[in-house]
């Protein structure tokens, strides 16, 4: 399966909703969103994609998850509930890449030598004390 | 220190979901004497990996740490949090997806911490 870049394009919005609308896109390439490629990033709408993220990112095709033929929808209540706002409504979109950021990022590893085994990279990049944040 | 136990319960059911039933329930609990809280397996009846991270959405720790006050003038609007709120499952539902969608509602319980 390749790595894919993935594009949630927003295909309706039932009710009212404060950032999306129709057309509007939030674009993923492993490991990130790309900020220019994506209108407005709803949290709640991110982590209610989050647990299908890594397999869409690395090609499980959208039918194999039950998402049909890629559609998924935020977490907010639909309108019978009377403080619901409005649920957003996206199209998945895969585009097959050759590239990742991430492979890019590797890939600049090895270039510079410092790609290797666990002991190697320790050595390059590891403090003094790994736990501690400061 | 009141805490709160909160719960989210499968008030309504969009087409068909394998997983849960009307009033099956999510139970997430302080742990007495630590500020921390975990799933009740108990008192739940499933989790389905889908709404993980809706769960994340729904206030979990938000309702767990609000305060309800017994007096209307006392209270902020997000007091009113303790509930219950909305949220579903991302499925969409039919004819779109195999699966239906299911909503929670979700409401914290206030608990005297032993």
């Amino acid at each position: 399966m390749p790595n894919c870049k993935l594009i949630l394009e927003v295909v309706d919005v039932k009710g009212f909703c404060p950032f999306y609308k129709k057309g509007s896109k939030i674009t993923f390439c492993e490991p990130a969103i790309l900020k220019e490629e994506s209108d407005e990033l709803c949290y709640g709408a991110l982590l209610s994609f989050g647990p299908f993220y890594r397999p869409l990112v690395r090609g499980v095709p959208p039918e194999e998850l039950g998402l049909g033929d890629g559609y998924i929808s935020c977490h907010s209540a639909p309108l019978v509930i009377p403080e619901a706002h409005g649920t957003v409504f996206f199209k998945i979109k895969q585009i097959p890449v050759e590239e990742t950021p991430e492979d890019l990022w590797i890939n600049d590893l090895e270039k510079k030598g410092i790609l290797g085994d666990t002991e190697t990279i320790k050595r390059k990049f590891w403090p003094k004390n790994p736990d501690k944040p400061y | 220190m009141v805490r709160n136990k909160v719960i989210m319960e499968a008030s309504e059911i969009n087409g068909r979901c394998p997983i849960y039933e009307i009033g099956d329930k999510i139970v997430i609990e302080p742990v007495p004497g630590e500020n921390v809280s975990m799933i009740n397996l108990k008192e739940t009846k499933a989790i389905c990996t889908r709404i993980l991270g809706t769960a994340l959405t729904s206030y979990t720790l938000f309702l767990e740490y609000a305060k309800p006050s017994q007096e209307d003038e006392d209270k902020l609007p997000w007091q009113t949090a303790l509930g219950p709120n909305h949220s579903k499952c991302p499925m969409v539902g039919p004819p779109y997806t195999e699966c239906g969608y299911v909503l929670f509602k979700v409401y914290g319980l206030p608990q005297e911490e032993g």
